[in-house]
């Protein structure tokens, strides 16, 4: 691999699944090998969710020629999430490229692979990469939860505006002598002291 | 942006008005007027991934189609067989069978024959065959009509994953004269457009065709229009394209020298964008960006108004363009190794380039390394490329 | 009327807006869906005019265990405190009202999710009053006549109005189309 590849969120890459008008549309998502099921499903939660466009999956086919009859057997009207073809070598994708002709659908397609899945196929399919264009992303898995900087920046926050300490925080806390106010439940959770919400 | 559909239908870019003619002769203006002084004339066309070849294809056939004693078929060669299993016969028969769809209403026998010949030879058959062999058991001497026949499945030539039939081409030769001489009668010449055997990566199923299937066809005086393998231009396989009455390269549009093709390229986006989307400085920035390769002009301007669209933007600015093209040339540098970077590099600062590997053809036949015509052949990289060989060699 | 009898009353009052709990979706994630959704159509519809990028970005979750094998999750979306500070951490309407908000949930083993607590705040443009109005949903609750546990303030942080327990994007759907920018103060 040679440059990396542009990052997007879970949500981001939904919603531009969502946003293509369908007909001839291929996106890639690259993702960890032991985390593409679950990215799988997390795409299909965030298209569903955005009510535009019914979804369906292709999940682990035998080999390239059921990859391709799953694709041209696929519900013409529903958006595709293609994952679990990572034994596909070079030959299988320079196999697809040769067929690619009956993989025009009128909806998107979306496959979620890994990075080196991708460099089989940019190698090996060119025709069926030329249909997919810049649209292969990376995906940022854990955009959408806080990250440490983020946390520390909200702690420095809540701190300022109480003028307490965490430590002065969590002994009121532990005493039940917090005040009610909701900053002082986010305070704990930051802190991972989700023991003492409801205390 | 429905419009911009990259992988879209070419067959949808012409039925909605959206094709416009490349400046000069097209290409398929060159095949259409070759085809009319001599309609059983044979032609070889190549080109990069995302080139317009289909689309030319498809625009010589609308044009034959006006023309009033040609009937101009296409015919997607991938649909209807196998393509990791192209042997010779199986042009010849797809032929036939695209003949014989149009001679239904024929009551000739020898139309009919010739019609069922090609459909046994397509999709197989059973033969029932006589067997007196030694191991048989005798007959039951009460039967007073013994049979000693067995069945024997004769496989068809099209459809995977058996192995194909290898038909006696002359005989299909005939067969399709037969058919040809039967749409004649109604003044109509044939000419046969097949496409999708540019994706043939290995040249030598696509020598085996032309060799034997190509030539039967012409001799059945049926016309054909063949896209094919772009390494047919190179070395050994230039001999394929000497074997076509006519050979057409089509290149990518020289965005950089040529201020007609660069008028065509912004005509082409102009007519699926307006202004108020695409204002004029971001789709000269698209052009210039997508190289001149139609394809990925259109999926550059698709990017672009993506990229507009998730920053809430109005209109597509040049700096959504330039963030897709910083996306699209990541993923044209995908998986490339060290030689292939060194090779590209040096085209970047030399404009040198020989393609003599097979890395040198798959450079070009992916469009990191684009060429273009105008009488002498320019080798550029895919400018969306420059500037990330630009950081490569200054981490270097 | 005295003081008594009105805390009586403030207790019946919150008794009654606190009865009814708001449908939760039966996982933070898909509560993180529901919220974006509402945000991008609002910017869809130019109500915010933050790009969409923004919209992903502002929006954060955590999850963290909490008492007795439940989880604790919080949904964050912009700023954590709203000062009038100067910074780009807001959902911004076009008519220069900004909101942020925090909320923070329980998901109990199998059991439907609850609201521990929530505040959205709804800033508006200088030259106005009031100058802010926020929803909070206390943790616990308080003198139903001061501090009734889910209430409102207009403005001051020692005035609040008990209101129903409204879910998260029920509240976002009043702050984004239902609180106008009111008109100057009368002099």
């Amino acid at each position: 691999m040679t440059m990396p590849l542009k990052r997007l969120s879970l949500a981001e890459f939904g919603l531009r699944a969502v946003a293509r008008h369908g007909k001839g549309d291929w996106l890639v998502l690259a993702a960890p090998e032991s985390e593409i099921p679950t990215v799988a499903s997390r795409i299909k939660d965030e298209v569903e969710a955005l009510g535009d466009s019914p979804v369906q999956e292709i999940r682990d086919p035998a080999n390239a020629s059921s990859f391709i009859e799953s694709v041209r057997g696929a519900d013409q009207s529903k958006l595709l999430i293609v994952s679990g073809i990572e034994f596909f070598s070079e030959e299988h994708w320079r196999y697809i490229d040769l067929l690619r002709s009956r993989l025009m659908r009128p909806q998107a397609v979306i496959m979620v692979l890994s990075l080196r899945s991708i460099e089989y196929m940019v190698r090996s399919a060119p025709n069926l990469s030329g249909w997919i264009g810049g649209s292969i992303w990376e995906a940022d898995i854990g955009s959408e939860v806080l990250s440490d900087k983020e946390r520390h920046a909200r702690l420095q926050s809540l701190r300022e505006w109480s003028g307490l300490t965490d430590e002065e925080m969590v002994y009121r806390a532990e005493r039940g002598k917090l005040p009610k106010e909701p900053e002082y439940v986010e305070w704990l959770v930051l802190l991972n002291r989700g023991d003492l919400v409801g205390n | 942006m429905a419009r911009l559909g990259a992988a879209a239908d070419p067959k949808d870019a012409i039925r909605e008005n959206l094709y416009i003619a490349r400046p000069g002769k097209s290409v398929a203006d060159q095949i259409v007027r070759r085809l009319e002084l001599e309609p059983a004339s044979s032609h070889l066309l190549v080109g990069g991934v995302g080139s317009g070849k289909t689309t030319q294809l498809l625009v010589a056939q609308k044009t034959l189609q006006e023309v009033p004693d040609v009937r101009a078929l296409y015919v997607d060669v991938s649909m209807r067989h196998d393509l990791s299993r192209l042997t010779s016969g199986v042009l010849v028969v797809i032929a036939g069978l695209a003949l014989g769809e149009r001679l239904q209403k024929s009551s000739a026998a020898d139309v009919k024959d010739s019609r069922e010949q090609f459909r046994k030879w397509a999709h197989g058959w059973v033969e029932w065959v006589e067997d007196f062999g030694d191991d048989r058991e005798p007959p039951d001497m009460d039967d007073y009509e013994p049979d000693f026949s067995r069945p024997v499945r004769h496989r068809g030539l099209l459809v995977p994953p058996h192995p194909p039939l290898r038909g006696d081409i002359k005989l299909k030769a005939e067969h399709l004269k037969v058919l040809q001489r039967a749409l004649l009668q109604d003044r109509r010449h044939v000419v046969l457009l097949f496409d999708s055997l540019d994706r043939l990566t290995s040249l030598s199923p696509f020598t085996e065709s032309v060799s034997q299937d190509i030539k039967a066809i012409r001799s059945a005086g049926i016309g054909q229009v063949v896209v094919g393998p772009l390494n047919a231009m190179f070395t050994v396989g230039r001999s394929i394209a000497d074997q076509f009455d006519c050979f057409y390269h089509q290149p990518s549009v020289d965005v950089q020298q040529d201020e007609a093709g660069q008028t065509f390229l912004n005509q082409v986006l102009r007519r699926r964008t307006p202004k108020e989307v695409l204002p004029e400085e971001p789709l000269h920035r698209i052009v210039e960006l997508s190289g001149g390769v139609l394809r990925d002009l259109i999926s550059l301007a698709r990017a672009s108004g993506e990229e507009a669209y998730t920053a809430s933007a109005a209109q597509i600015a040049t700096e959504h363009v330039d963030s897709a093209a910083d996306a699209f040339g990541r993923t044209l540098m995908f998986g490339l190794d060290t030689d292939e970077i060194a090779i590209l590099q040096k085209v970047k600062s030399t404009g040198s380039f020989v393609p003599t590997s097979d890395k040198h053809l798959a450079l070009l036949v992916t469009r990191r390394v684009l060429e273009y015509g105008n009488g002498r052949a320019r080798y550029a990289v895919h400018p969306t490329i420059v500037p990330l060989l630009d950081q490569l060699s200054s981490k270097q | 009327m005295g003081i008594d009898d009105a805390r009586s009353m403030a207790a019946q009052v919150e008794s009654r807006t606190l009865t009814q709990s708001p449908w939760l979706p039966p996982t933070p994630e898909e509560l993180v869906r529901a919220v974006r959704k509402c945000l991008l159509t609002a910017a869809d519809e130019d109500i915010l005019i933050n790009p969409q990028y923004q919209i992903h970005k502002l929006l954060k979750m955590d999850k963290k265990e909490g008492r007795a094998g439940s989880m604790v999750a919080i949904l964050m979306g912009g700023a954590t405190i709203d000062k009038g500070q100067e910074t780009d951490e807001f959902f911004l309407r076009r008519d220069g009202a900004r909101i942020s908000f925090g909320v923070t949930l329980m998901y109990g083993d199998g059991g439907a999710p609850g609201l521990v607590s929530f505040r959205f705040s709804l800033r508006f443009p200088d030259g106005v009053s009031p100058r802010w109005v926020r929803f909070d949903l206390n943790e616990r609750a308080g003198d139903p006549l001061l501090e009734p546990r889910c209430h409102a303030h207009s403005g001051a942080d020692c005035l609040r109005i008990a209101i129903p327990l409204m879910g998260p994007t029920e509240i976002l759907g009043k702050l984004l189309h239902g609180m106008p920018v009111p008109g100057p103060p009368l002099s």
